[in-house]
């Protein structure tokens, strides 16, 4: 099919050429600006222009303990967050696939808060926690429990968001581990049941490793996902209370948006690019996808 | 499989645990919206009481709420549109050509995808700066086009990758341009899946919060936007108007989701588990 290469050929660059040269206008490209900032000094609040400082900024990353701060509960959010999530989203998915009436509506239900705009998930979850008008401490005290400070403490504050966080992402996990208990066999289940098979041996054995899969993407999903959390932290704490839940975007925005270090706060995304990068090779390696 | 009556009590129970903490949440938000002042401290919180919907009309009618409402349908709508148009277009050439360097080419589309937003938050605000769109819906869509057409991209390639080759060849001996092709035959067969695509991506756009933040700050605010300044302004205390806010920003996604879920939810399966 000589004359179909061709023919196809004829035609590519005009399918292809406005995505990439859109995304390498409006994707590529600022991130090579980025890597060029991340070596300079810019104040907007004192300067129009960046100026080259060389390696400066990173030199004075390695002492700010501010950053390593949010580092550090970036990476403890990303584990704890998954961990909750896998293993929520892993039962909640068991629990769901059996073929019950109603079943698919509740389904339906469960997958809501995943659409649900972060912004307001932040919202829900500030009025959920908060301690006049929120009603889960008073739910609490109903049972017995002395009231919790929630966000307002330093020790709590991250736990309530990962809280929020599992709130609209277990959802995620569960529609694809879901998807992936759908291609089990029913007959080897069947199978390992006549051949006296408990419970705990169909799960360990049949269902665990047909979503294995699914459960390592997921957890790849969801750990790049941690380093992009913005938006209910914005409005639920705003990084606070002192600095306790600030994680790294939060401190890029604020550096640069707020003290307007914008070289600075450059050489702070160049470095988080390469802890994901980091991070995502690890994963990759050490679980063989 | 015959389960023991305990186990089928022991599961509806989890089920109706599992709908309380998923919906609650969302109940909630609507009961404080229609709370008046006087009931909103109350201790217990009260559950039942007389509704006002009057800060719903309040903010829509004396704040101009709804001026932030259009930019966000704005915003979401032609930021969709252009991602579907770029993005149908690269994805066919993804599955309809083996050019040399495809596959890095297709990497290099996934991994613009990768990387967190923050990373182009400052160029593309300079750039913003610089062609004199600050404030603008303009400004918005620009940026927003960027993060979605990889996703696109992504979900489209596993649509037209089922459609058999055999169609783009037959009409090609037929004289017709590859373009014709499709437009005419390759777009119509596989709409059903830019729909769903195109449903999620406007769900996405209305989602996004931290470039609206930055590249806007009055004119141009989008709906998340909105919440988040009145959130910041008002230091959280009117409770009651924020969770109007949260409640209208909310409300085309829990109507898509109504109506539109089984697109929606095969648009999300197609985008994470093709991996």
């Amino acid at each position: 099919m000589d004359m179909m290469k061709k023919y196809l050929r004829s035609s590519l660059f005009l399918f292809l050429a406005p995505a990439l040269v859109y995304l390498f206008i409006w994707r590529i490209v600022p991130v090579f600006y980025t890597v060029y900032l991340s070596f300079t000094e810019w104040n907007l609040l004192k300067a129009n222009a960046p100026s080259w400082i060389g390696l400066d900024n990173y030199i004075y990353i390695l002492s700010d303990g501010r950053f390593f701060n949010s580092l550090k509960i970036t990476i403890l959010f990303l584990i704890l967050a998954t961990a909750v999530e896998v293993i929520a989203g892993m039962g909640i998915a068991v629990l769901l696939d059996r073929k019950i009436r109603g079943i698919e509506v509740i389904k339906g239900l469960y997958l809501i808060p995943m659409l649900i705009t972060p912004v307001v998930v932040g919202t829900i979850w500030y009025i959920i926690f908060h301690s006049k008008i929120g009603p889960l401490n008073y739910l609490l005290m109903v049972v017995g429990i002395s009231p919790v400070k929630w966000l307002d403490s330093p020790t709590t504050a991250l736990y309530s968001i990962i809280i929020a966080d599992a709130w609209q992402w277990t959802p995620f996990v569960v529609l694809l581990v879901l998807a992936a208990l759908q291609t089990v066999s029913v007959e080897l289940y069947e199978a390992a049941k006549m051949d006296g098979a408990s419970a705990t041996q169909l799960f360990r054995f049949i269902t665990l490793p047909s979503i294995k899969r699914v459960l390592l993407i997921v957890a790849i999903i969801r750990g790049m996902d941690a380093f992009r959390i913005f938006d209910t932290v914005f409005i639920m704490t705003g990084g606070g209370p002192a600095s306790a839940t600030e994680v790294a975007s939060m401190l890029v925005y604020r550096t640069a948006f707020q003290f307007f270090k914008l070289g600075y706060a450059s050489a702070m995304v160049i470095i988080l690019l390469c802890v994901i990068s980091a991070f995502t090779w690890i994963y990759v390696r050490t679980l063989r996808i | 499989m015959r389960e023991s009556a305990s186990k089928k009590v022991c599961i509806v129970v989890l089920l109706i645990l599992l709908m309380i903490f998923t919906l609650f949440p969302l109940y909630y938000l609507f009961l404080t919206s229609v709370k008046t002042a006087g009931v909103m401290f109350d201790v217990p919180p009260k559950f039942f009481f007389s509704p006002s919907f009057s800060e719903y009309v309040n903010m829509i009618v004396n704040h101009k709420y709804y001026r932030y409402y259009l930019n966000s349908i704005l915003v979401s709508f032609f930021s969709t549109l252009l991602c579907l148009v770029f993005g149908t277009f690269g994805a066919f050439a993804f599955s309809a050509f083996r050019f040399m360097g495809h596959k890095f080419l297709f990497l290099i589309i996934l991994i613009t995808r990768m990387y967190p937003p923050v990373t182009t938050l400052i160029p593309v605000f300079f750039a913003i700066q610089y062609m004199g769109l600050h404030d603008t819906r303009t400004a918005v869509i620009l940026a927003y086009t960027g993060f979605q057409i990889p996703f696109v991209i992504w979900i489209m390639r596993a649509f037209f990758e089922d459609i058999p080759r055999d169609i783009i060849e037959s009409a090609s001996l037929d004289g017709a341009t590859l373009l014709t092709t499709f437009r005419k035959i390759i777009v119509p067969l596989s709409l059903p899946g830019i729909l769903a695509t195109g449903i999620l991506v406007f769900v996405l756009n209305w989602n996004e919060f931290l470039f609206a933040l930055v590249l806007t700050s009055y004119v141009a605010k989008t709906a998340p936007v909105a919440v988040a300044s009145f959130a910041e302004t008002e230091g959280m205390l009117q409770w009651g108007t924020l969770s109007v806010l949260g409640v209208l920003t909310i409300f085309p996604i829990l109507i898509i989701m109504l109506f539109l879920r089984k697109y929606l939810i095969k648009g999300l399966l197609i985008g994470a588990v093709k991996g």
